[in-house]
């Protein structure tokens, strides 16, 4: 959207310098243009629900649930990348009460642009960066999903349970 | 000659998404058999009946904090004719985490089940971070004892099995 206001712009100063010149006989001027699309990478997620957040329950006791949420990595560096997840703080509920990690469960789709999952199984989540996609060979723009499962082991007190995991992309 | 740049760039790499997950509140207690049998094999007042040993599922996961006298009752829709009912509990094994809250029987021995709301066992404090759950099988025994004697023939009547969360 940015580009497309500028080259507008371009355009406008052109017309008014060619006019000016017109009126007062014959001229030309050419306008050395230079176009610099600096290198880009992001990643973007999104959760199926609205609001953009995982929300997963109601959790019954022996129960399970599940949530997905697509990964979108805009680049175009042309060198391989790797995105890592890392869960930045404990699932801890109103009262206090914390959710143990290893009932709270991931796995990673391969990319729909040929970048490889890293975790194709149901895996806990854990507190430290962990490796979950690498993209292909040239570095493509990809896609993909991660599903999200809490599956506890035990009775969990009730409550609604929070926490952030944070996605990143890194240039290898 | 006018030079003209245009700079494209964007370099986010990172993105924090927010996780919730939804307990609902539990609150059950269950038994396998829907009904059971008490057989006397004498009508002589103080006769003991045969016993049945029932384990009953018990699951909360939002117990008020504290002791709870009374999570566990029993009642009879009416009493028997010439017989008491009565429970003994033998004790309450803990599947969940040992932090968990945990039952212990109101009385010791065989107690008498009336059509009166009768507490078979309180609920005794876990830990500060789990006090709230109780997950486990609380055993009890059910016999029936002759108050007078007794006539030949049967009776039926229906025992509601309490759990309450004390909130």
């Amino acid at each position: 959207m940015e580009t497309k206001h500028l080259f507008t712009l371009a355009t406008v100063l052109c017309f008014f310098w060619n006019a000016e010149a017109s009126a007062q006989g014959t001229a030309t001027e050419t306008i050395g243009m230079e176009i610099n699309i600096e290198p880009a990478f992001s990643v973007e997620t999104t959760a199926d629900q609205a609001g953009g957040n995982i929300e997963l329950g109601p959790l019954l006791p022996h129960g399970s649930a599940t949530q997905t949420a697509h990964v979108i990595v805009y680049t175009n560096r042309g060198q391989p990348y790797r995105i890592t997840q890392h869960l930045k703080q404990d699932f801890q509920n109103e009262f206090g009460a914390e959710f143990d990690p290893s009932g709270m469960l991931f796995s990673v789709s391969n990319g729909l642009h040929g970048g490889q999952s890293e975790v194709t199984d149901l895996t806990p989540v854990k507190n430290g960066p962990t490796v979950i996609f690498t993209s292909n060979r040239r570095g493509d723009a990809d896609e993909f999903t991660i599903t999200y499962a809490a599956k506890p082991k035990k009775l969990i007190p009730a409550g609604r349970y929070r926490a952030q995991i944070k996605i990143e992309g890194e240039i290898q | 000659m006018l030079g003209f740049a245009l700079a494209v760039g964007l370099e986010s790499n990172g993105w924090a998404l927010v996780c919730d997950i939804d307990v609902p509140p539990t609150l059950s207690i269950e038994e396998a058999n829907a009904s059971f049998t008490l057989t006397f094999t004498d009508f002589i007042q103080g006769t003991h009946s045969s016993t049945y040993g029932a384990r009953y599922r018990v699951e909360c996961n939002h117990m008020a904090s504290g002791i709870v006298s009374e999570a566990v009752s029993a009642q009879l829709s009416e009493t028997f004719e010439s017989t008491k009912l009565e429970a003994s509990v033998d004790g309450y094994e803990n599947v969940g985490e040992a932090t968990y809250a945990t039952l212990a029987a109101a009385y010791s021995g065989f107690g008498e089940a009336s059509s009166q709301s009768t507490s078979l066992a309180d609920k005794h404090t876990g830990s500060p971070c789990c006090d709230t759950c109780l997950d486990g099988w609380l055993a009890v025994t059910w016999r029936a004892t002759l108050t007078k004697d007794a006539v030949e023939g049967s009776q039926s009547r229906t025992l509601t099995i309490t759990l309450r969360d004390g909130n």
